[in-house]
């Protein structure tokens, strides 16, 4: 197989300095290899002490975002040669803090996404919890938030947008778009304090649409198209129009000779490590609407 | 959270990834374009009121083709900024927006031929409205400067 060597200008941060230098990698590349493989056969063969943060290699976790070319790129999901160029420059992710090379702080961006509360909100907390019976969903309602809950939370369109390059306040894009993902999801009851949350300087009218973050999102998510959506039902609100509907009632209890199968599996089973049963507690604390 | 990692106001510009960043870019700069000739065009104004002499000397020193290019620039700039913010308006507020679906592998070509043709679509014929009516005035107005 004919072997092509591509130059890795990767600008590395260093916390201890407070600035950036850039290092020059010569890399063999061969057809299919993705740029975190580049990174990777750096670190394994060239230099030890290059960090990046990379996890599932296949475009699922999210971890590996970094700025290719001046544009913010999942790394495991780009191919080199699709690159067509001989010199790749690798940065962190724009507007976020880096920590050390090509490693971008996500703290804001998750100070983001709790804020915009990423669950379903109830009014019938109890039945949440402890539930008797599904909520209905038809695949309508489900093809109107799909598109938003496809978001693996990479930070590439908090990257890539002008906003949030200026405004640290501003909820960006991912946050937004997830917002408008449970605003719109039949089964949440939350839809007036979400709207008051996306009605703001900092939430959608912060938004300026140049739609960066819809271009760069690696999984169609479409942010921008988020926001408009976001906007025209705050407009709607303020009209005094009709906005989202009421949630769709629970499915119908079942009589006791046809109950649903599933509750015949009964209790859990013992738990058998050590310490399993303080950590499943403490996940329920977490995820227990009545406990937030 | 320090503000090592922005941007700044480089990021308004960089990076460019898209036609409507590049229009996002382009409707910020001429819109700082068009309020700096508000100013000066308040400042050339203004002369008349010192009198028939400064108005004719001030007329006289803006009557060549630098300015006149300046001026074609400023019209350009109107003409791209009003029929963009027409656009921004229409899209912001959700008034064209599509109705979300399930994407399809690929995604980025999706996304892409959905707005483009959109925002291309928009930007023709708001443009070709917009420029009718500027460039007009425009003409009219080298006609009354050529008298």
């Amino acid at each position: 197989m004919e072997e092509k060597k591509v130059i890795f200008r990767l600008r590395r941060y260093d916390p201890e300095t407070g600035g950036y230098r850039e290092d020059r990698y010569e890399v063999p590349v061969y057809r299919g290899m993705t740029v975190l493989d580049g990174l990777i056969w750096i670190k394994e063969n060239l230099d030890r002490t290059v960090s990046y943060r990379a996890s599932c290699r296949m475009g699922l976790c999210g971890s590996c975002g970094m700025t290719v070319n001046g544009r913010p790129t999942l790394t495991c999901e780009t191919q080199i040669l699709s690159l067509e160029r001989d010199e790749l420059t690798i940065e962190p992710l724009y507007n976020m803090e880096p920590v050390r090379d090509l490693v971008a702080d996500f703290h804001q961006f998750f100070k983001n996404q709790r804020a915009i509360k990423p669950y379903l909100i109830r009014r019938d907390i109890e039945e949440q919890v402890e539930p008797t019976r599904e909520y209905l969903q038809d695949p309508e309602e489900w093809n109107l938030y799909i598109q938003f809950a496809m978001c693996i939370t990479c930070g590439l369109c908090y990257s890539a947008c002008p906003t949030t390059a200026t405004n640290e306040k501003y909820l960006g894009p991912q946050a937004l778009a997830n917002l408008f993902r449970f605003y719109i999801d039949s089964r949440d009851e939350g839809w007036e304090e979400r709207l008051a949350i996306a009605d703001s300087l900092d939430g959608v009218w912060g938004c300026h649409l140049a739609t960066g973050c819809s271009e760069v999102c690696p999984k169609g998510v479409d942010p921008a198209l988020a926001i408009q959506l976001l906007r025209r039902e705050i407009l709607r609100k303020n009209l005094g129009r009709k906005t989202r509907r009421e949630a769709r009632p629970l499915a119908p209890l079942l009589p006791p000779e046809e109950e649903s199968p599933y509750r015949a599996f009964g209790e859990a089973p013992e738990f058998t490590v050590e310490g399993a049963e303080e950590a499943a507690e403490k996940f329920n604390i977490l995820h227990d609407p009545r406990k937030r | 959270m320090s503000k090592k990692g922005r941007k700044g106001i480089l990021g308004w510009i960089i990076p460019i990834t898209n036609i409507e960043r590049l229009l996002y870019s382009l409707h910020r700069i001429t819109g700082i374009g068009l309020t700096l000739y508000l100013f000066i065009h308040i400042y050339e104004t203004s002369m008349r009121a010192l009198g028939r002499e400064t108005w004719i000397s001030t007329s006289e020193f803006l009557d060549n083709p630098v300015f006149h290019i300046g001026l074609l620039l400023v019209v350009l700039a109107a003409i791209f900024h009003g029929a963009n913010g027409i656009r921004l308006i229409l899209q912001e507020l959700g008034l064209i927006a599509p109705k979300p679906t399930q994407p399809v592998y690929p995604y980025r070509k999706y996304h892409r031929e959905r707005r483009v043709y959109m925002v291309t679509i928009t930007m023709l014929i708001l443009g070709i409205g917009v420029a009718i009516f500027a460039l007009r005035d425009f003409l009219i107005l080298l006609e009354v400067l050529g008298k």
